[in-house]
């Protein structure tokens, strides 16, 4: 433990300051350095499968897609990402604008449908998620649970729905979408509303509305869909009495919005072939199962089934949730443009 | 002329590290001043008083609960007959190695419905109900137990150090004793809960993980999810900039309450000491002193290790998310590596600066110095990883979000430690003996090599671990800052817990507090000798 000996001391610093610098450059021809704005337990598993496949390791950077689309846009000159992946098209189309992406096109990627991908082939969808309200079902009924975004402001449903803050991305996109549908001012009136009905904004984390919807902390929740799943996965079984509601499912309501989860090449990647290989292998059959097995995704590839717990939570009888689901029409490639002024708003309402 | 020049490059070294110090501070709020009127009118009518709020009630209120519970804890273990307090002395200071949020991270779980205590009672055939933990008074909760060590280890040696005889010839004049400890005892522990004081005053303002795990909306974590969920700085340095403000006026206060009296006795004898007899209080007190051992310390730890259990037969599901071993040896590497890293090159650059003002303390420059380059310390990390950010973003991005930036984040924010301690150490080596060495004809800095060095190693180790412990524990920084592939325990940690899997959590928790261990004893050693004294701050 003790030191005596000052110049050890001295020369151990020394040396320590020599490998900093020596650091960035053991780079290893194969591997590939993943920006991940998905949370690193959901996209762990198809890493691993990656690697045992290729044999080209994974450099992971987990962390929220904003701030790795700001170090992103930073490096643009000198990329140290080869890939981005983002919980949502909105932050990868925001990137796309700013034209650090490397288009890609192949096989692989042509059978993602093209409402799933940009248009220039610089980022595909890799998996859909819409969506959704959890409830407990020890506090509520299904026939008490909203069936529509209006009522979701209702006078009966005060302090009983919780949320995720302005700094959740899925959110953001959710609030984009109904910009598009409806307008500005009526979003922000419904965003008041919620607001003026008590709504507690939990935190960043869907996993954190899912747990306490769970525990009976609350009896509604807004969340994506998969979330609901995860929860009914939970070991413990006192917190597994959850339902699921699509909201404004009617034949002539307005849907639930899709959106997907997807990637891209950093243009510039030191690793080009490696991170092509990646996206190819991000659209293959094999990793749109992992998605839908692990996380109780939409896979977007056809051929590729949907999981049929989530089948059954829709009542479907065909082998994509896709095609069961009432889908709100909004373009993907629009949250792009509207990102900063959506943020914009939730501050202005104060979403926090 | 000579002189001159010699002395302008000898101090070109202290120079630079003061330039290092406050550069990001300085750039943070340059940043914030180009920031647009409307912004700001938005914010002063949205979110800055109810932060503003938030933040000061906090600091206030752990700092009172922090005071009285390691005031009340060192005057047990000092002054009072209880039962078992020799064991008890050092045990009282073990909260300390855990990090606070990984307390945080335990008592989420612990507390609220269907949560682990719950659970654990219901084992025991007692059906209770625990309110959930989030919010104002969880929050208070959690940092309480993990700070009120700064207080208790301040406030207890200066309980050791005050003379009997004091408090003895008031009681011949015939003084109460309720008396004795209002206008005796307090005031001349002043100091000592001051120092206290601060110290929890900056730990709380400054804290990312305890406020966003019990969703307890502060400057810090409203800064933090402007930096990681927008593409625009503007309302983070903004919201910073008050921050900053809100410090320095804290420490302003602080510094006005407890400059005006300081005493000290000159002999220092802890012979003769009368014991308060606590008669029926004994063992009331023993169960409080224990409660406070078990919430602090043995609760988090045990939850820690029950998942930790839990983690080793997960099903195939969860396995495929759980940390390998070979990861955990990775990220723990990392951890060792960056956190050496700072702390060797903040004992190096605090060595010439602490000289300075220990040696010469009449130079004016040496005081400016050796004050701005303490402005780390006060600052919480989140503020020191945007400066940083925005320096490297318009000068060398590819230094952006490196090994380098982080060890930057670690020697700028923990400097003042390591200048501190050294400080400390340094004061007790008489410059009579390197006077002597310089009079044998030695030069300067060859007496200092041969004579000063080897008195003073002890308080550079000390200071090298304090900034080591700092590194290792530091969270917000390294979540902003790491490069691809770099993840220190920490980010494990709190990349496993923020989304639910605790169990995941555990391992690199528990390795985090098994490598603080023996750091922290050695500290705890050293106590008396190092730590800064109030008036040094």
């Amino acid at each position: 433990m003790k030191l005596n000996n000052f110049s050890t001391f001295l020369r151990g610093g020394l040396v320590c300051l020599g490998i900093i610098f020596s650091f960035n450059d053991l780079a290893v021809a194969q591997e590939v350095v993943v920006f991940s704005g998905r949370k690193e337990a959901l996209i762990k598993p198809v890493l691993d499968l990656f690697k045992e496949k290729t044999g080209i390791d994974v450099v992971l950077k987990a962390g929220d897609s904003a701030a790795l689309g700001q170090q992103i846009i930073q490096e643009a000159s000198n990329p140290s990402a080869d890939i981005f992946i983002a919980k949502e098209s909105g932050s990868l189309e925001y990137l796309r604008l700013k034209g650090v992406f490397e288009p890609y096109v192949s096989d692989a990627t042509a059978k993602i449908p093209e409402r799933f991908k940009a248009g220039d082939g610089t980022w595909i969808g890799v998996c859909g998620r819409s969506r959704a309200v959890i409830y407990n079902k020890g506090l509520i009924a299904l026939e008490d649970v909203p069936k529509t975004l209006e009522d979701l402001t209702r006078e009966q449903y005060k302090g009983k729905i919780a949320a995720v803050n302005a700094s959740n991305e899925s959110f953001i996109a959710w609030v984009s979408a109904l910009r598009i549908y409806f307008d500005d001012t009526y979003v922000r009136n419904f965003l008041k509303k919620l607001k003026a009905n008590e709504i507690h904004l939990l935190s960043d984390s869907h996993t954190d509305v899912r747990k306490a919807v769970g525990r009976g902390e609350y009896p509604l929740g807004l969340i994506n869909h998969y979330y609901y799943h995860l929860q009914r996965e939970e070991t413990d079984p006192a917190v597994t009495n959850v339902g699921i509601v699509y909201l404004d499912q009617g034949p002539n309501d307005r849907g639930e919005i899709v959106n997907v989860s997807g990637a891209a090449i950093i243009k510039g990647a030191k690793h080009l072939k490696q991170a092509q290989q990646f996206i190819d292998f991000l659209a293959s059959p094999q990793a749109q199962q992992l998605f839908a097995e692990s996380n109780f995704e939409y896979p977007l590839v056809s051929g590729v089934n949907t999981h049929p717990q989530v089948l059954e939570s829709l009542n479907c009888s065909q082998a994509s949730a896709l095609d069961c689901l009432h889908v709100m029409e909004v373009n993907l490639d629009r949250f792009g443009e509207l990102l900063e002024s959506t943020t914009d708003m939730l501050d202005e309402v104060d979403w926090h | 002329m000579i002189k001159k020049g010699l002395d302008i490059i000898r101090a070109l070294p202290s120079f630079l590290t003061v330039v290092v110090m406050t550069v990001p501070i300085l750039c943070v709020f340059s940043f914030a001043m180009g920031v647009d009127g409307q912004l700001w009118q938005r914010l002063w009518a949205t979110r800055i008083p109810a932060l503003f709020t938030s933040s000061f009630l906090l600091v206030a209120i752990v700092t009172c609960t922090t005071l009285v519970l390691g005031g009340i804890l060192a005057y047990l273990v000092e002054r009072t007959d209880l039962p078992l307090r020799r064991w008890l002395k050092p045990l009282l200071v073990t909260p300390l190695i855990t990090p606070c949020y990984i307390i945080a991270i335990c008592y989420v779980n612990f507390f609220g419905i269907n949560g682990l205590g719950e659970k654990f009672f219901y084992a025991l055939g007692w059906e209770i109900t625990l309110p959930a933990i989030y919010g104002f008074w969880g929050t208070v909760f959690v940092l309480t137990f993990g700070t009120y060590p700064y207080v208790y280890t301040i406030v207890s040696s200066s309980l050791h150090q005050l003379d009997p005889h004091l408090t003895e010839a008031a009681r011949c004049l015939g003084v109460s004793r309720w008396a004795r400890f209002c206008g005796l005892i307090l005031p001349m522990l002043l100091p000592a809960f001051s120092a206290g004081a601060i110290l929890v005053t900056m730990y709380v303002l400054s804290d990312y993980g305890v406020v966003s795990m019990l969703r307890y909306p502060t400057f810090v974590n409203a800064i933090y999810e402007q930096i990681s969920g927008r593409y625009n700085y503007s309302t983070a340095a903004a919201l910073s900039m008050v921050l900053i403000a809100v410090t320095v006026l804290l420490v302003l206060a602080q510094g006005m309450l407890t400059k005006k009296k300081y005493y000290a006795s000159v002999h220092m004898r802890t012979k003769g000491i009368v014991l308060h007899r606590l008669g029926w209080l004994k063992i009331p007190s023993l169960f409080f002193v224990a409660g406070v051992l078990v919430f602090g310390l043995l609760l988090p730890i045990g939850i820690l290790i029950f998942w930790f259990m839990q983690s080793l037969h997960l099903s195939a599901l969860h396995r495929i998310w759980a940390m390998s071993w070979t990861e955990l040896a990775h990220s723990g590497f990392n951890s060792i590596f960056i956190s050496s890293l700072a702390a060797t090159a903040a004992v190096v650059l605090a060595l010439p600066l602490a000289y300075a003002s220990v040696r010469r303390p009449e130079s004016l420059v040496g005081r400016v110095y050796f004050f701005l380059s303490q402005s780390g310390i006060a600052l919480p990390g989140v503020l020191i990883a945007l400066g940083l950010s925005l320096i490297f973003s318009r000068t060398v991005p590819a230094l952006n979000f490196s090994v380098f930036a982080l060890f930057l984040a670690f020697l700028v924010h923990f400097f003042a430690q390591a200048l501190q301690t050294s400080q400390a150490g340094l004061r007790q080596v008489s410059p009579k003996f390197e006077e002597s060495a310089r009079l044998l004809g030695f030069s300067p800095i060859r007496s200092f090599w041969l004579v000063t060095r080897p008195l003073f190693t002890p308080a550079l180790m000390t200071a090298w671990i304090l900034v080591f412990l700092s590194s290792m524990r530091e969270l917000p920084a390294s979540l902003l800052l790491r490069p691809a592939g770099f993840d220190p325990l920490t980010v494990k940690i709190w990349n496993a817990a923020s989304e639910g899997f605790y169990e995941q959590a555990a391992a690199p928790a528990l390795l985090v507090v098994i490598l603080s261990l023996p750091l922290i004893f050695v500290i705890i050693k050293s106590q008396g000798k190092y730590t800064p004294s109030p008036e040094s701050n």
